[in-house]
């Protein structure tokens, strides 16, 4: 496995790379206690097959094995954000963000945007989440997701449109 | 399209409250990667054990196995056989095909206490479009068939367990209870919700809103408690609705038709057999040049006891 801005790179190195953003991404879907299993086993995976996997991006690696590993728990996904568009109550947050929010007066914003996050299509839902949280550009994101860079920015421009159409309302 | 406007702004706060690490926790997580912990962990395993240990001591082992407390068999992964993407075929041909075979079937109704089981031998892409590196898995999931409530799902023999640890008898909960607060229906089907679709196209579309997906994912979901009628009726709507290519596909000898929906360069398949229109798969294809599967399920069901 070669790392794109430098030589082989040992997991240690990987983790000091991209750890943390990979962690971030993963814990914004499913909440940190699974997101450490989930990021843990990405990059046990990507260093097990890194003979296999030739150069390549290491970044849209790390991110399509660990999308691939969340799909695994697109329930968990789903169910809290449902939850917290029902409830107001996030379950995958700590009690003390929580609290941060009902002081900030957002809780409306954030019940009606879970809705919309909850009812996306699972590729939609990829796509936004990776632009949105991971940051990543549309040509790292198709290599993520191995899907073609028109079905990319067509997924987000569907995906954006929807959680426009929810801040608009908010805003009506 | 910048990456700072208001709505990207939105669901990044959104979830990154999700996000913040305690101290120290990066570090665990680092030391834990470099270490090469235990890849897989379940973390339901110690409170069922402890919760099973409790149940004898009190005499209450029996009560907890009815309640289907208890673990089903475990299921042995099997090869996974590669498939090969064939020629498109007639639609309409097809479609007739698949409605005569369609009435040739019947529902499989379940006994008392028992669970359909759902078993996926998955191939799925390690990521990137240029790959032919595929990760074997094998899901499988245990419903109640009254409002398909799912009581246990493994991946490659793994119980997943909630984002807090919660177990999955707790999370079925909450499935049943919203399966009490909104009925039978697209989200919940039974067997009796089911039979009532009749073949009629148009009653069909009524409760599937005529969304591709939809129709689709009911059929993967109950295929052996569907009555030929029902299956019939969906049928007949895919094919009432235009934009279906069908192509072959084959593994082990087998030939089946592969359903896809509209012309985008990547779409889900969805595979029935052709004798019988009962669902053995599906697929998702990135049909840029010859046509690569990035993931496969072959599916099996089976009810087993709880």
């Amino acid at each position: 496995m070669a790392d794109p801005d430098g030589g082989p790179a040992d997991v240690g190195d990987l983790f000091d790379r991209y750890g943390a953003e990979l962690r971030r991404y993963c814990a914004g879907r499913v909440g940190a206690s699974l997101a450490e299993d989930i990021v843990a086993e990405t990059f046990l995976i990507v260093y097990e097959r890194r003979e296999r996997l030739g150069d390549g991006p290491v970044r849209a690696w790390l991110y399509g094995i660990a999308t691939n590993l969340l799909h695994r728990h697109r329930r968990t996904e789903v169910r809290a954000l449902r939850a917290l568009a029902r409830t107001g109550r996030d379950p995958l947050v700590a009690d003390v963000a929580e609290r941060a929010v009902h002081r900030a007066d957002a809780a409306v914003l954030w019940r009606r945007l879970a809705g919309v996050l909850a009812s996306l299509p699972e590729r939609q839902r990829d796509v936004l989440l990776l632009f949105a949280v991971a940051q990543l550009d549309y040509d790292t994101i198709a290599r993520t997701l191995g899907i073609p860079l028109g079905s990319v920015q067509s997924a987000l421009f569907r995906a954006r449109g929807k959680v426009r159409a929810a801040l608009a309302e908010g805003e009506a | 399209m910048g990456s700072d406007d208001r709505d990207l702004l939105a669901v990044r706060a959104l979830v990154g409250q999700r996000a913040e690490a305690g101290p120290g926790d990066l570090a665990r997580l680092r030391a834990r990667v470099v270490a090469g912990a235990p890849r897989r962990r379940a973390r339901w395993v110690a409170p069922v054990a402890a919760g099973v240990v409790a149940l004898v001591l009190a005499g209450g082992i029996g009560l907890a196995l009815r309640r289907g407390d208890a673990q089903p068999e475990p299921v042995a992964p099997t090869p996974r056989p590669s498939l090969s993407l064939g020629p498109t075929v007639d639609a309409a041909a097809a479609f007739a095909q698949l409605e005569r075979g369609a009435a040739g079937t019947a529902p499989v109704l379940p006994k008392p206490h028992q669970l359909l089981r759902v078993r996926e031998d998955m191939l799925v892409t390690a990521g990137g479009p240029d790959s032919d590196v595929l990760m074997p898995q094998l899901h499988v999931s245990w419903y109640e068939p009254e409002g398909m409530i799912l009581v246990r799902e493994e991946y490659d023999g793994v119980a997943l367990s909630g984002p807090k640890g919660q177990s999955q008898a707790e999370q079925a909960a909450e499935e049943r209870a919203d399966f009490a607060a909104v009925g039978a229906g697209m989200r919940h089907p039974t067997p009796g919700w089911l039979a009532s679709l009749g073949p009629d196209p148009d009653t069909v579309r009524e409760v599937a809103q005529q969304q591709w997906g939809d129709l689709t994912n009911l059929m993967y979901r109950v295929d052996p408690l569907l009555p030929a009628m029902a299956r019939a009726g969906l049928l007949r709507l895919m094919a009432a609705g235009g934009g279906v290519a069908v192509s072959e596909v084959t593994f082990d000898g087998r030939r089946v038709f592969g359903l896809r929906y509209g012309e985008g360069p990547s779409a889900a398949v969805l595979l029935l057999d052709p004798g019988t229109a009962h669902v053995v798969g599906r697929l998702q294809v990135d049909y840029r040049g010859a046509g690569r599967i990035q993931e496969q399920r072959l599916t099996t069901y089976e009810f087993v006891a709880a």
